[in-house]
């Protein structure tokens, strides 16, 4: 795969976009769930993952080697951040349907997949809401290093590959991240599935 | 004995979640979270948040983002032969233009230097306006301008000025010029004035007829082969390219 990988990488440095239309359905989940825990909106993480994906195409040649997937993540991130700053500049008002309770209604996304049973739509529905709200309280620094750390699973090195941040800063943000998340998690603590709770879980 | 618990020791617990302390700084964190257990405590739930952040299922992609070549603006690549072509057609062109702006302004560059020229070898000469004979072997026949047109009407001395070389001595081919009239450009016309000398026959006709330039036609061979050869090297780098774009829109 690695090999393909940089055959697929050097035609496309070459201008074939075919290579690198291949490149893209390999790394485009990554690239769209990235997006989307840094957005926190569907349809603004499908935009910044094809602009991404333009943006990487167009400086593909300033690809010097390394991780394929830490650059790409880099340039997401970097679109996302751009997002975010233009959001702050002008926010806007979602419009999120409504009962006539105020409430808002289920975002259809969680009763998508026809394999789970209502219960585990419902415990994941719980589930996502409560880590997205806490992940949105994060500050997108802060933010960027737990989605790409925790979420993605990328290592240390990549994470400073992508952030382009050094090592020091990147273990501190995401102890700190660490620490927000589990003091906004525990106000949802009873909220969430018992699956979830992992008391017993080994050590590492 | 329990240390205070620093942001350095919550760092340091993320770093040993995720195995990157190294192996002495590994057995310390162990000693002490033994002995702490607030420290076991943020351990666990820091495990805890990286694990519930681990078990957040990926979304599915709502569309591929495969790259068309509209999306990042690629065009197909231009034959070596297009630009030629386009240059070619250019060159062409800016011919053309030339040679229309020099045919709309020959009538008017041609007139006024036929009219100006007696006034230049007068002044160029040497010679006095109202002395003649000043001019030596140049000969200047000063004739109001409606001599033999019946004119009347007294004009200025510049407007009556024609220079005139009889025929005799054009054919002798030599220079030489002699004045035949030595009265001044004040001279009334005098009705035999037409018989005078053939010289005056020369001036006959007006002269509006004598300097009116000869009529060209609207498109000369020169300027229709140069709009042929436009249209010509114009069509042949549209094919080109167009051929060249169909091929590669089959190849993608």
């Amino acid at each position: 795969m690695y090999m393909d990988e940089q055959l697929l990488i050097s035609s496309a440095q070459k201008g074939d976009l075919e290579s690198f239309n291949t490149l893209v359905l390999a790394y485009q989940e990554n690239l769209y769930n990235t997006a989307f825990r840094i957005l926190g909106d569907e349809e603004q993480a499908a935009d910044a993952t094809q602009d991404a994906f333009i943006s990487a195409f167009q400086k593909i040649c300033s690809f010097r080697g390394g991780s394929f997937r830490s650059w790409l993540l880099r340039t997401v991130t970097n679109v996302c951040y751009d997002e975010l700053r233009r959001k702050k500049r002008r926010p806007t008002t979602p419009l999120e349907p409504i009962t006539s309770d105020q409430e808002e209604i289920e975002s259809p996304r969680w009763l998508a997949d026809p394999d789970l049973s209502p219960e585990q739509k419902f415990e994941q529905s719980e589930l996502e809401h409560a880590i997205q709200h806490c992940l949105e309280g994060l500050s997108p620094d802060y933010r960027a290093v737990v989605v790409l750390a925790d979420i993605q699973g990328l290592d240390y090195n990549e994470v400073s590959s992508s952030l382009r941040k050094p090592l020091g800063t990147i273990k501190s943000r995401l102890a700190r991240a660490r620490l927000r998340l589990r003091e906004c998690l525990q106000d949802f603590w009873e909220l969430l599935p018992v699956v979830y709770r992992l008391d017993n879980e080994s050590n590492p | 004995m329990t240390q205070q618990i620093s942001f350095q020791d919550i760092k340091k617990l993320s770093a040993y979640l995720d195995n990157q302390l190294s192996k002495s700084a590994q057995t310390r964190l162990k000693a002490r979270i033994a002995l702490q257990p607030e420290l076991q405590e943020i351990l666990l739930d820091m495990r805890q948040v990286r694990a519930l952040l681990r078990q957040t299922p990926h979304l599915r992609v709502p569309h591929n983002f495969r790259l068309t070549p509209k999306m990042v603006g690629m065009r197909p690549p231009v034959p070596r032969s297009v630009p030629v072509f386009r240059m070619a057609s250019l060159t062409a062109v800016i011919l053309l233009f030339l040679s229309f702006t020099f045919n709309f302004l020959a009538p008017f560059t041609s007139a006024p230097n036929l009219a100006a020229a007696p006034q230049l070898s007068q002044s160029g000469g040497g010679c006095g306006y109202d002395d003649p004979a000043d001019c030596g072997d140049v000969s200047m026949e000063v004739l109001p301008f409606g001599v033999g047109a019946g004119s009347t009407e007294t004009s200025t001395p510049q407007e009556e000025t024609v220079m005139s070389i009889s025929p005799e001595r054009m054919a002798d081919s030599t220079p030489e010029i002699t004045p035949e009239t030595s009265q001044g450009v004040n001279q009334q016309p005098t009705p035999d004035a037409d018989n005078a000398s053939p010289d005056l026959a020369v001036l006959d006709s007006p002269p509006s007829e004598k300097n009116q330039p000869q009529t060209m036609p609207l498109l000369n061979s020169f300027q229709i082969g140069l709009i042929l050869l436009v249209f010509f090297l114009g069509s042949s780098a549209f094919i080109i390219r167009q051929i060249n774009i169909q091929r590669w829109r089959k190849r993608l």
